[in-house]
């Protein structure tokens, strides 16, 4: 009989001593698997998110800097305005390379399954920061009466999709891109200037004229000009107007401090959780093989040499975290594959889920680990064993 | 497994997959919260999903404790069965029946759906695989009867 086969005997004659350590095994791969596809989604979105934003500054009303980063990132529904019209003078400002205006609305939270939706009026002329994220490129933007979706959104082309009472053709969806676009609507400026006295209608209250009002205004800096003195530039020059400048790789800086350190702290968990995982194993192991010197003495009696026992022990161990590492991986796919878009929305930051083949090597990665914990973990009881001599086996036995 | 063993591990498993499948959305996994104006006819699809997975799954529930009162393998297999056919109906229900509201980013499909999904997969597994076991077993006919024990 192979030593695998005696090892498999073994491992069934215990059942419960297995399967506490499969689930041990089980729950190291869960752990690593799980730790670094988190690690890496938010990588991964906070990478998507600075590559392709674009836009080197935002101008916002003075006061409302917090609000536009939280319906950038997480797609948190906000209307703020500026007060007067001010576009052509902002996008005209010295320093500004080009300039596209925004405009934000709100959707209302509704008792029949609606959610506060952020809507996003652009100019599909002048954008750079919307345009690079549809799915399918739409000649001259969405036009009047159309919407386009962020990836979140459970539309697709062709759909209808209403607000404030009335409906919009869903022309075209975005990428994924991890951030608030996720789950935001957007219009041209035209159909999204006829929303906003809609949605004045419904919000009453002071609101600015719906031909002027806008909310925000993307700008790329030309080349040369330092974005701090920049941004002092345009505040002093506009401080009547209460207008202030949020410098995108700032945001994105503190953003990526804040995912640094997370990532790091996972990363330092699982590290810790894998070493934690090799000693105890290792216990184990040594503990359950000093409770079998009697077996051992009957195999070396029976006239099984120090390697075959040595095969014995590595195959158990082998065997029992094969079993673990693939349940781990497969208890991961089906616990929480399926809750994904619940944990990007708590965790509340950028979040994208790696492609197929990446999300692949790093499942492959999880599992390889924690297989050669079992192994590694093993290495000393079963070195132990093998060095015994025959008389000294036999003897304990 | 032992007949009692199988009794209390398929009995126990799908009376707790059947109250979590029928008390889960309400309570748990919450669906969106549904402000009734206009009795029912206000609710939205997501509400029509809760109650009909109360149903499904209080049936479900019934079949598991149902089984744990009867020793014949036969009868066993054909509660297993009923068990079977409940989870797949749960999962129809909240996938192709109902369906749930349009709204991706609800709470119904960030957690409900994805919930009632496991949950019912689960149920489908343990059906399937203990009609299996019951039906490959050998059987001793006409030697055991129903038993209240």
């Amino acid at each position: 009989m192979t030593s695998f086969g005696i090892a498999v005997l073994n491992l069934r004659r215990k059942p419960l001593r297995t399967f506490c350590l499969v689930a041990f095994v089980a729950l190291l791969s869960f752990v690593l698997s799980g730790g670094s596809l988190l690690a890496y989604s938010l990588h991964n979105g906070a990478r998507s998110m600075s590559e392709r934003l674009g836009a080197d500054a935002l101008f916002v009303p003075v006061g409302y800097e917090g609000r536009a980063a939280g319906a950038l990132l997480r797609g948190e529904p906000s209307a703020f305005y500026f007060d007067g019209d001010l576009s052509e003078r902002l996008m005209h400002a010295e320093g500004v390379l080009r300039a596209s205006p925004q405009l934000f609305i709100a959707t209302f939270d509704s008792s029949h399954c609606a959610f506060p939706t952020q809507i996003i009026g652009y100019d599909p002329k002048t954008d750079f920061t919307i345009g690079p994220w549809l799915t399918r490129k739409i000649p001259g933007g969405p036009g009047i009466g159309e919407v386009v979706v962020g990836s979140g959104v459970n539309r697709k082309s062709g759909d209808e999709i209403q607000f404030f009472g009335r409906l919009y053709r869903v022309a075209g969806k975005l990428d994924k891109t991890g951030m608030g676009f996720d789950t935001s609507i957007f219009m041209n400026m035209e159909t999204s200037r006829a929303a906003f006295k809609d949605y004045a209608y419904y919000a009453g209250g002071k609101l600015p004229d719906a031909d002027n009002a806008i909310s925000s205004i993307t700008v790329d800096i030309k080349s040369g000009y330092d974005p701090s003195k920049f941004a002092r530039g345009v505040r002093e020059t506009f401080r009547n107007e209460l207008v202030s400048v949020v410098l995108m790789q700032a945001m994105f800086e503190d953003i990526s401090k804040e995912l640094g350190l997370s990532i790091a702290i996972i990363t330092a968990l699982m590290a810790v959780f894998w070493l934690l995982a090799v000693g105890v194993l290792a216990i184990l192991f040594t503990v359950t093989l000093n409770e079998r010197r009697r077996e051992f003495g009957i195999y070396r009696a029976l006239g099984a040499t120090r390697r075959k026992l040595y095969e014995i022990v590595l195959s158990e161990s082998c065997a029992v975290s094969l079993f673990g590492a693939v349940s781990g991986v497969l208890l991961l796919c089906f616990f929480v594959f399926p809750f994904a878009p619940l944990i990007s929305r708590s965790i509340e930051s950028a979040y994208l889920q790696p492609s197929f083949k990446v999300l692949s090597m790093i499942l492959c990665g999880g599992l390889l680990v924690s297989f050669l914990t079992g192994p590694i973990a093993s290495l000393g009881s079963a070195a132990v064993i093998g060095r015994m001599s025959a008389s000294a086996v036999m003897k304990e036995g | 497994m032992g007949n009692s063993k199988n009794r209390l591990a398929v009995g126990i498993g799908a009376a707790a997959l059947g109250g979590l499948i029928a008390i889960g959305p309400q309570y748990m996994f919450k669906i969106c919260e549904q402000t009734m104006h206009g009795g029912a006819h206000g609710a939205t699809n997501c509400f029509w999903v809760g109650q009909a997975e109360i149903g499904v799954g209080a049936l479900i529930a019934a079949l598991g404790i149902a089984y744990l009162f009867f020793s014949n393998p036969l009868i066993r297999a054909g509660l297993s069965v009923g068990i079977l056919f409940g989870a797949i109906l749960s999962l129809a229900v909240a996938d192709i029946l109902l369906k749930f509201c349009e709204d991706a980013s609800m709470s119904c499909h960030l957690a409900t759906l994805p919930a009632l999904n496991i949950v019912g997969t689960l149920a489908v597994i343990l059906g399937v695989s203990n009609t299996a076991y019951l039906f490959g077993k050998p059987r001793h006919t006409g030697s055991e009867a129903p038993s209240n024990a």
